[in-house]
């Protein structure tokens, strides 16, 4: 029972952590570009995530004749389950998350994934070629993120020799952050992540100014409203995935007593560094076209991250790690 | 560490949430006939896709239920993920051969 509480609450403030990165994303991009952003619902503007999540989920569901409702439905609805259930695997304050299991990084490149899968059948199940176009680039980028992302977390995991996340914090605990140990993994995850959220560079499924919203433009309403979440959640989980994996989560300096206080601050801020550097390409450099997109992620990336791996390896086998 | 139950609970939690949410929002329908077509006179259609794409696509998603039922095994290579790989391999080997 008090397990179920501590879900539900875990849940909720999740949610509401996503749209606060949302807010910062979006203010950041903002000055970037020289302007304000959201300033009008809350102070700053900090609930206007909240409202625009609220004003989509009162519109009226609109859709194509012929698109494939279930499929439409269910999309939204999983999609969001599926990365709300990978936070919980994430460690907020302690070293271990609300769910913590032996090979829990997997478990979170699996259901990344998942979300991945349901981006492509929401594409398809619009009866709209501009849909149809965002879902087929959407399953290219695919193609070409997922392995370099699925390879930089492999490093890590060969380094700590271990593909449970609290082991992975146990072992920078006791040694160097994986940053130092791994600089080309972490590069090489900030542009899959990158890919992952549809972020400029990367943003080629919903390319605005090219096929309307992509895979979203029939969209509306709920639908629309819960794909925005998960995007803002997806967000949340990267940028602590990353803080988690490299930059060791909540280890810090800490006063006796108080070690969960100072854990959550360590994580907030490393959280916020990667949701920072994340936003700040977003803003800085311009939309790659999908052949050059997946020419980038196969001839540099995918080589690099293979670099990096072997790295570490020879680095294990001489006994430096 | 946690056990199944609490994987289970947890997902139940998420799963009934986002559903609830879901149906909070409004849920009135209305059809139309033409899609968003940025004042083109593009028809409700779908596009073929190129199938090798979608093909692997599919391919990357089971391969990650083969890498989930390997975590939940805690690294150990059980017959039921060797089953489960022999029946996948035959079913894509059949799919590529048609």
């Amino acid at each position: 029972m008090e397990y179920l509480l501590y879900s539900i609450i875990f849940s909720v403030s999740a949610i509401l952590v996503a749209f606060f990165l949302e807010w910062f994303d979006r203010k950041v991009y903002a000055r970037i570009q020289h302007r304000v952003g959201p300033k009008i619902t809350g102070p700053h503007g900090v609930l206007q995530p909240i409202a625009d999540f609220i004003k989509l989920l009162t519109k009226e569901d609109c859709l194509v004749k012929g698109s494939d409702t279930l499929l439409l439905d269910m999309g939204p609805v999983l999609s969001v389950a599926f990365v709300l259930f990978s936070l919980f695997f994430i460690p907020f304050g302690y070293s271990e998350g609300l769910l913590s299991i032996p090979g829990d990084l997997i478990i979170i490149i699996v259901l990344s994934s998942f979300v991945a899968v349901m981006i492509l059948l929401t594409g398809y199940a619009q009866k709209s070629a501009y849909a149809n176009v965002g879902a087929a680039r959407w399953a290219e980028l695919f193609i070409s993120f997922e392995i370099p992302f699925v390879i930089s977390l492999a490093s890590i995991t060969v380094a700590s020799r271990s593909i449970t996340i609290s082991e992975i914090i146990s072992w920078q605990a006791h040694n160097l952050p994986l940053i130092v140990i791994a600089p080309i993994a972490l590069v090489t995850f900030i542009f899959s992540s990158l890919a992952k959220l549809e972020k400029t560079p990367f943003d080629i499924p919903e390319a605005e100014t090219e096929i309307a919203a992509g895979w979203m433009v029939e969209l509306s309403g709920r639908k629309l409203a819960f794909f925005r979440l998960t995007k803002d959640l997806e967000y949340l989980l990267l940028s602590a995935l990353g803080a988690v994996i490299f930059l060791g989560g909540p280890i810090g300096p800490s006063l006796p007593g108080l070690e969960l206080i100072f854990g959550i601050i360590w994580m907030a801020i490393k959280t916020i560094i990667f949701a920072l550097v994340f936003s700040i390409l977003r803003g800085l450099v311009a939309r790659y076209r999908i052949d050059q997109a997946i020419h980038l992620f196969w001839h540099k990336v995918i080589p690099l991250t293979f670099f990096q791996l072997i790295i570490i390896v020879m680095l294990g086998l001489f006994g430096f790690i | 560490m946690q056990g199944l139950l609490e994987i289970v609970l947890s997902f139940s939690v998420v799963l009934i949430l986002s559903l609830l949410l879901y149906f909070l929002g409004n849920r009135k329908k209305r059809e139309t006939e033409n899609p968003f077509a940025s004042g083109e006179k593009i028809p409700a259609m779908r596009i073929q896709y190129l199938a090798p794409w979608l093909f692997y696509v599919i391919l990357f998603g089971v391969i990650d239920v083969a890498f989930l039922l390997i975590a939940l095994t805690a690294g150990q290579f059980t017959p039921i993920i060797l089953v489960y790989m022999i029946i996948v391999s035959l079913v894509f080997i059949i799919l590529k051969l048609k």
